[in-house]
């Protein structure tokens, strides 16, 4: 028993004198918003994913490598129907797949995502609104890993083509992730994209993001990133101004989006989340991820030119 | 101390014991978790009085109102749990026993020096929160009955050898002598190295793992209470098929990542069907096939050696026979079927019949309107060993697990109507089982059935358990068992 110290996963030194430190910078800077901002993003409403046209030419437009609203197609409802049960989101074991009738059968295509940000940020909640399933309501620290997995059909412009993606999200909880080191290694391993959340109503979680995005994905740099800001629902109490968000998109140049990971519709039973109502709400987040997914695969796969032999020439144009 | 004379809360709080900081309360009412909290006051006095006594090296244990029982138990000096109980019939040794299990829960997911070491309790507290699910589970109506009896809550798969192989072969593919499949909180199958596991965790993270929601795959750090209390192990979960998890207990390997749906498939895709079998058999615990007699309205059975339990009240059908072959639909069907039979059905066991008494008792039947009492040597059965009338001729006080809220005797399926006994309830039950179930599956209780007049047959197990088999309670190890640390260093 007295060796026993010698275990691979015991606890790192955790820092412990953290808590409370967040709650100075919330309300310090308290901004005044243009007002066109707060048209703009209430009557926005859903999630959309940002461009900056030039500055971030290497990365595909939104909806140009997948159909966007192609969920609501008729086609595209009789492939929903394969993720969802009696108007719920399916779950699947990881020894099921959505089964299509043969005519339209489809390839899938699976990529693994690390959900990364600071603990309370709303990894957890985003990974279950993307699922379909209940949003916590109440903050519980993820205790170690969880993986989830979400099948996404959708219609590829170029080919005319139906491709089910399968994100598997990797969420970990910060506290577990800064206390035993097995947990990073595991989540960065082979991974496709990352994630970088931040919560509009957390100045430090965004303040974070330059130190996160080198700390967790400096050593990949031919893999997606996104950077996702979560509680939009809560943009009034925000912390984090749109200026502050231009600057960033403008010095990184990732795709951002915003999102608000709160409970859909529920069936007529009041207590069972509609699985189609919540396909809708997160579809454009599904959208794109597997837009940069794919582009990326196909960069890689040198079907389309990638960022390097690409940035320059769009610099100018 | 019940309210608006509802019966059936249970309010469970944890107090740091040398500043009487509450770290969290749990309450559950009617056997599902409810918001409702004990006045601030009430925990103070509550815990004001335990202390009073403990200045005076006079240790509270419990109390009684008229309605309600109040136990106290402080562990290592640190954590001091409070349960209060309106629950009728409720002993303080059952309440004592659910603080050790809560305990044990809490040392699983936090681990014992956070709880013996306090240093931030704030900090304890958020981690503590993990802990929620698995204790409201605990203090509420789970189906299973590992909490009571001590004993790890399976089932007895149809094709038990298929799964049994493919558990083995995939357990050292990953290089990990500790795996199970579990299906709602019960074992399917189990590594020998998963059997080998102390308690309570061989009770706990089965437990655990039924009370999670649902994740295709989880990397989740536990202690063992009794193993490894202060050394973190990982417990993975790969969700085959929703409700059915493989689980695999491991040190720093292997990775989670390294268990693909490649590995997972080539293992388990063969054998698919077994376990979509599995599924439908979580609620009712043993194979489809059986014909039982009607009157039997649940089941437990306990191989106290190698502390496993069979236990179920969902036997399926409503009138008459239980209709063994009636599938039940996966989602929905089958749970209701249950609850119903569950709230006709109060199961009486005796605190003292398990395990701390060795030349144990046989497993229980329950029938309506009657119940086959176990021979006890507590008080106010010592005299009657083997009190084998049909009707309980005890003091109620004598059964105090009553399982499920609301619950009351006789009112069964069959409650009132004269009943000439059953002789030889499990008559053949058993024989037909033979070969069926995993490793230590009924085989070994083949002997139990068929017993005529209804008395308690002989003990399930040929030899009577040592007396040392009983397990050490969390927090302290028992010589005379002790566990091999379930995972040597490297
Ligand atoms: N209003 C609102 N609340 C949110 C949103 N996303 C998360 N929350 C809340 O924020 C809290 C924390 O969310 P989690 O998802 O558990 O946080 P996490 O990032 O997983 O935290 P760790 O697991 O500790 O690393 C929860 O109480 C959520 O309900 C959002 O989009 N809108
Ligand atoms: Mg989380």
């Amino acid at each position: 028993m007295s060796q026993r110290k010698k275990w691979q996963i015991t606890p790192a030194s955790l820092p412990r004198s953290q808590m409370g430190s967040q709650g100075i910078r919330h309300y310090e800077q308290h901004k005044v918003f243009p007002p066109i901002y707060q048209v703009r993003y209430f009557s926005l409403q859903l999630l959309g994913v940002d461009c900056l046209g030039r500055a971030m030419a290497q990365l595909p437009a939104p909806g140009s490598v997948i159909v966007p609203d192609w969920h609501e197609s008729a086609e595209g409802k009789e492939y929903l129907s394969s993720i969802l049960r009696k108007n719920r989101r399916r779950v699947f074991g990881l020894l099921e797949r959505p089964v299509l009738p043969p005519q339209v059968a489809a390839d899938t295509a699976g990529y693994k995502i690390f959900v990364s940000g600071k603990s309370g940020v709303g990894k957890t909640a985003l990974v279950a609104k993307l699922a379909g399933l209940e949003v916590p309501v109440i903050h519980h620290e993820t205790v170690g890993i969880q993986t989830t997995i979400v099948y996404w059909p959708a219609k590829l412009q170029a080919s005319d083509r139906v491709i089910i993606f399968r994100f598997e999200f990797w969420d970990c909880g910060e506290a577990a992730l800064k206390k035993f080191d097995h947990i990073l290694p595991a989540c960065k391993e082979k991974t496709d994209a990352f994630l970088f959340l931040f919560s509009f109503t957390d100045r430090s979680s965004f303040d974070d993001l330059p130190a996160q995005l080198s700390r967790v994905a400096g050593d990949a740099p031919n893999t997606v990133k996104m950077v996702i800001g979560s509680k939009f629902d809560q943009y009034m109490h925000t912390d984090v101004p749109e200026r502050d968000l231009t600057a960033f998109r403008q010095a990184w140049e990732l795709p951002l989006l915003r999102v608000k990971s709160v409970p859909g519709r529920r069936l007529a039973d009041g207590r069972t989340l509609d699985g189609r109502a919540g396909l809708a709400d997160v579809a454009h987040i599904l959208n794109g991820l597997g837009e940069h997914l794919w582009h990326q695969d196909q960069v890689a796969a040198g079907l389309i030119p990638g960022p390097q032999e690409n940035a320059p020439e769009e610099e100018q144009g | 101390m019940a309210e608006d004379g509802t019966s059936g809360a249970v309010h469970l709080l944890c107090l740091a014991a040398s500043s009487g900081v509450p770290l969290f309360c749990r309450s559950s009412r009617g056997g599902a978790p409810s918001r409702h909290q004990l006045p601030f006051s009430v925990i103070g006095s509550l815990n004001g009085v335990h202390m009073f006594g403990q200045n005076l090296d006079v240790t509270l244990r419990s109390a009684r109102t008229e309605d309600t029982a109040v136990v106290w138990k402080t562990f290592h000096d640190s954590v001091t749990l409070i349960v209060l109980s309106s629950e009728p019939g409720c002993s303080e040794l059952r309440l004592e026993r659910l603080l050790e299990l809560v305990f044990g829960a809490m040392v699983l997911l936090v681990g014992l020096e956070e709880l013996t070491r306090i240093r931030n309790v704030e900090r304890l507290k958020k981690e503590l929160r993990a802990t929620y699910g698995l204790i409201d589970s605990l203090l509420g109506d789970a189906e299973l009955a590992g909490d009571l009896t001590q004993c790890v809550d399976c089932i007895a798969p149809g094709d038990g050898p298929l799964l049994q192989e493919a558990l083995a072969g995939f357990a050292e593919e990953v290089g990990s002598v500790f795996a199970s499949l579990v299906v709602g909180g019960r074992v399917v199958v189990g590594t020998e190295g998963w059997w080998r596991l102390g308690s309570p965790e061989a009770v706990l993270l089965p437990w655990l793992v039924g009370t999670l929601p649902a994740q295709a795959a989880r990397d989740y750090p536990v202690y063992l209470p009794h193993g490894s209390p202060t050394v973190p192990h990982r417990l993975l979960t790969l969700m085959l098929l929703p409700r059915l998890e493989l689980c695999v207990l491991c040190g720093p390997q292997p990775p989670l990542s390294q268990l693909e749906p490649q590995v997972l498939e080539r293992w388990w895709q063969p054998v698919l069907e077994p376990l979509r079998a599995c599924l439908a058999l979580a609620p009712r615990a043993i194979p489809a096939g059986f014909s039982l007699h009607p009157d039997i309205l649940g089941l437990l059975f306990l191989h106290l050696e190698q502390k496993r339990a069979f236990f179920t009240v969902d036997l399926g059908g409503e009138e008459g026979a239980p209709e063994w072959g009636a599938q039940h639909s996966m989602e929905g069907g089958s749970r209701g079927a249950g609850e119903g039979a569950a709230s006709k059905v109060s199961l009486l066991l005796h605190p003292r019949s398990f395990p701390q008494d060795p030349p144990a008792p046989p497993p229980l039947l329950l029938c309506a309107g009657h119940c086959h009492p176990l021979p006890s040597r507590s008080a106010g059965l010592e005299a009657s060993q083997g009190v084998q009338s049909r009707e309980p001729q005890v003091p109620s006080t004598c059964f105090p697990f009553l399982l499920r809220g609301g619950v009351i005797r006789g009112k069964g399926r069959r409650a009132g109507v004269p009943h000439g006994g059953s002789p030889g309830l499990l008559c053949g039950v058993w024989g037909s089982c033979q070969g069926a179930g995993g490793p230590g599956g009924p085989r070994g209780w083949a002997q139990a059935g068929g017993d005529p007049g209804g008395a308690p047959p002989p003990p399930a197990a040929g030899e009577p358990p040592e007396p040392n088999a009983c397990p050490a309670g969390p927090g302290h190890s028992d010589p005379a068992r002790s566990h091999p640390l379930p995972l040597g260093p490297q």
